[in-house]
């Protein structure tokens, strides 16, 4: 009988925990929106993609998208290679636009601006250090690809289109808050579209 | 059960009493509470599965109409429902063993069901790594708490993803030797396991796992010194040959022992590995200081692995008082000789190496020609072929001459058969 409450306390405490997790993830979101530093990752509208468009491609339901700050120079290439990931710190340019300002092995310590980013070297250009934010694929729900399709080929295919990923980052915390094309939210545009259909 | 129905009539003919009959009824209803029916047992577990796979694919589609409110009880719902049934189960029939292991098992594909759901919703995009570890540490105390094998099993195959995602995301230091310590935490009911219920399919899909899951993740430890990996495979491929050749394992069917065909496949694989010069060429790079080597997780591992199969070895010996020197036993200690002459001479270790796989078909021809077994023969048979069919490639051979050889190992093949099957008859007759 002691054995079996035993039991029952400890999966009682697993299901707590269990149901912890996705609540703390649910919780942590509005305190980033709140002191968060809002950035806008500039979408690279020359890169090109698997698609037929600029800057981002779909898969699935998700949008990769391609940065133009994921990418710093180094000057050697050993001392990268063999890690997998990297902390950087940001800063705005004089547009307002996120800047690379370093990438450290260790987490910084003064400063609250920082993401943890996927880092990897390529074969061809061994002079850059390639970056994967963790924001890099912007979920849309409730459109079908083939609707974002059209938006991304309309507005990422011009270059002299701006696009960017507005996000507030608190050390590694990140809330994505919206994806902008050509000045209009992403978000407000599938609303319209969905609208407009019967 | 026949011998039940029977009972009546034995009592009846005088044959048993009705003691004994009642005896006999009483073994049997005993029986059929602890051990499960097999066939409920795997279709509790499939249908655990499909569940679970189907909560995924409800995940990947998401509710696309529903508010985010709504979305985010449904997270919890995909969560709180797999609990409630856990909890009634462990409540009410603990001795149920179907339904405690197919409802943790759902509980189990739920937790990473809850997490991916919230995340998808918020587009709260986490890294593979982190994602794998929570999941894993949140559903492992259910391997004890719902004493279940199947959420073991899921469980080893999880952190098995885990592995590769931990060694190259390095959230924090050491991250990567994590997962050395998440797999030692089923071991304990594992071992209990194989003693309680040595002959239980989830027991038999676990002696397969086990190595299964090692194979794959021991490569993960490889950093600067990854020629090392190779006596680390080797002695480890040796441990569950030893393993899967051990009293207990020899009786079982060969399809309970996955540790002995993990053990001999991966030995030979390796050694037809180390048959080609190429292999060798990162020797002469490596850095074998002992400063150097000391601090090397592939050393460090390979020492291990080492002292295991030597402890092995050695408590065989305590048993049986003598040593079988089979040389599939000690393959692997006649490699690591092999390993080190290569440090100083890769031409001479290349050429060893050859002739020990060579000697390791010649010693399973032998060993299948005299106890009068095909299986074991065409296996020895096998890795000869395997050896010529490998040198076929670096050699400078003619097609001619390639071709004769491959001819010879075919003759060979057929004539080993005929011979023996030939043998067979006539003891017979």
């Amino acid at each position: 009988m002691k054995h079996r409450n035993l039991l029952i306390s400890a999966f009682a405490l697993v299901a707590l925990a269990q149901l912890f997790v996705p609540w703390q993830m649910i919780s942590r979101q509005p305190k980033v929106a709140e002191t968060g530093v809002e950035y806008k990752f500039k979408v690279d509208s020359k890169a090109k993609s698997d698609d037929n468009w600029a800057g981002a491609s779909i898969r699935g339901k998700y949008i990769w998208l391609k940065f133009e700050e994921d990418h710093i120079k180094i000057a050697d290439k050993k001392e990268w290679e063999n890690l997998q990931s990297a902390y950087v710190l940001l800063s705005h340019d004089s547009a307002g636009f996120a800047k690379i300002e370093s990438v450290t092995k260790t987490k910084p310590q003064n400063s609250i601006e920082w993401i943890r980013a996927r880092t990897w070297v390529n074969w061809k250009d061994t002079t850059s250090l390639h970056l994967d934010y963790p924001f890099n694929m912007y979920y849309f729900k409730d459109t079908s690809p083939k609707d974002v399709e059209s938006i991304l080929k309309n507005g990422l295919g011009d270059s002299l289109k701006v696009s960017y990923l507005s996000v507030k980052i608190k050390e590694n915390q990140f809330f994505v808050t919206d994806l902008i094309i050509d000045g209009i939210s992403f978000k407000e545009m599938m609303d319209k579209m969905k609208k407009s259909k019967p | 059960m026949s011998l039940l129905k029977d009972l009546p009539e034995l009592v009846s003919a005088g044959i048993i009493s009705s003691d004994t009959s009642q005896q006999i009824s009483d073994y049997y209803k005993r029986k059929q509470v602890t051990s499960p029916n097999r066939v409920l047992l795997i279709f509790g577990i499939l249908g655990a599965l499909l569940v679970g796979t189907g909560v995924m694919f409800i995940v990947a589609n998401q509710w696309e109409e529903l508010p985010l409110s709504i979305q985010t009880m449904c997270a919890f719902l995909v969560l709180l429902v797999p609990q409630f049934l856990c909890g009634y189960v462990l409540l009410k029939m603990p001795q149920k063993i179907v339904w405690r292991e197919s409802t943790a098992l759902i509980l189990f594909f739920a937790v990473g069901a809850s997490i991916s759901l919230v995340s998808q919703i918020y587009h709260i995009n986490g890294e593979m790594g982190s994602f794998m570890l929570t999941w894993m540490l949140l559903t492992v105390p259910l391997i004890y708490i719902m004493d279940s094998s199947a959420v073991s099993l899921a469980y080893l195959f999880g952190i098995m993803v885990y592995a590769p995602a931990a060694r190259f995301n390095l959230s924090y230091p050491f991250e990567d030797y994590i997962y050395w310590l998440l797999l030692l935490i089923p071991m304990p009911r594992y071992f209990l396991l194989y003693k309680k219920a040595p002959d239980q399919i989830l027991t038999y899909i676990h002696h397969w796992m086990i190595p299964f899951v090692l194979t794959m993740t021991l490569g993960y430890l490889s950093h600067e010194l990854k020629i090392l990996m190779y006596p680390a495979y080797i002695i480890m491929f040796g441990i569950f040959y030893m393993t899967g050749n051990s009293t207990r394992f020899r009786k079982k069917p060969l399809i309970a022992n996955g540790y002995l065909l993990f053990g001999f496949i991966g030995t030979v694989i390796l050694l037809l590995i180390m048959s080609f010069k190429s292999t060798w060429k990162d020797m002469a790079a490596s850095n074998f200081q002992i400063s150097h080597l000391l601090v090397a997780p592939e050393f460090i591992a390979s020492l291990i692995l080492f002292v295991w199969a030597s402890l092995l070895i050695y408590q065989r010996y305590l048993h049986t008082r003598m040593i079988k020197w089979n040389l599939t036993n000690i393959v692997f200690m006649l490699f690591l000789v092999v390993f080190i002459v290569g440090t100083q001479d890769t031409s001479l270790a290349v050429i060893l190496d050859n002739l020990l796989v060579f000697a390791l078909g010649i010693v399973m021809l032998r060993a299948g020609t005299k106890q009068s077994r095909l299986g074991v023969i065409n296996t020895g048979m096998l890795v000869i072929a395997l050896l010529v069919v490998c040198r076929s490639f670096d050699t400078d051979l003619t097609f001619v001459v390639k071709g004769i050889l491959f001819v010879l190992v075919g003759i060979g093949f057929f004539v080993a058969n005929w011979l023996m099957i030939k043998k067979t008859t006539k003891n017979e007759a």
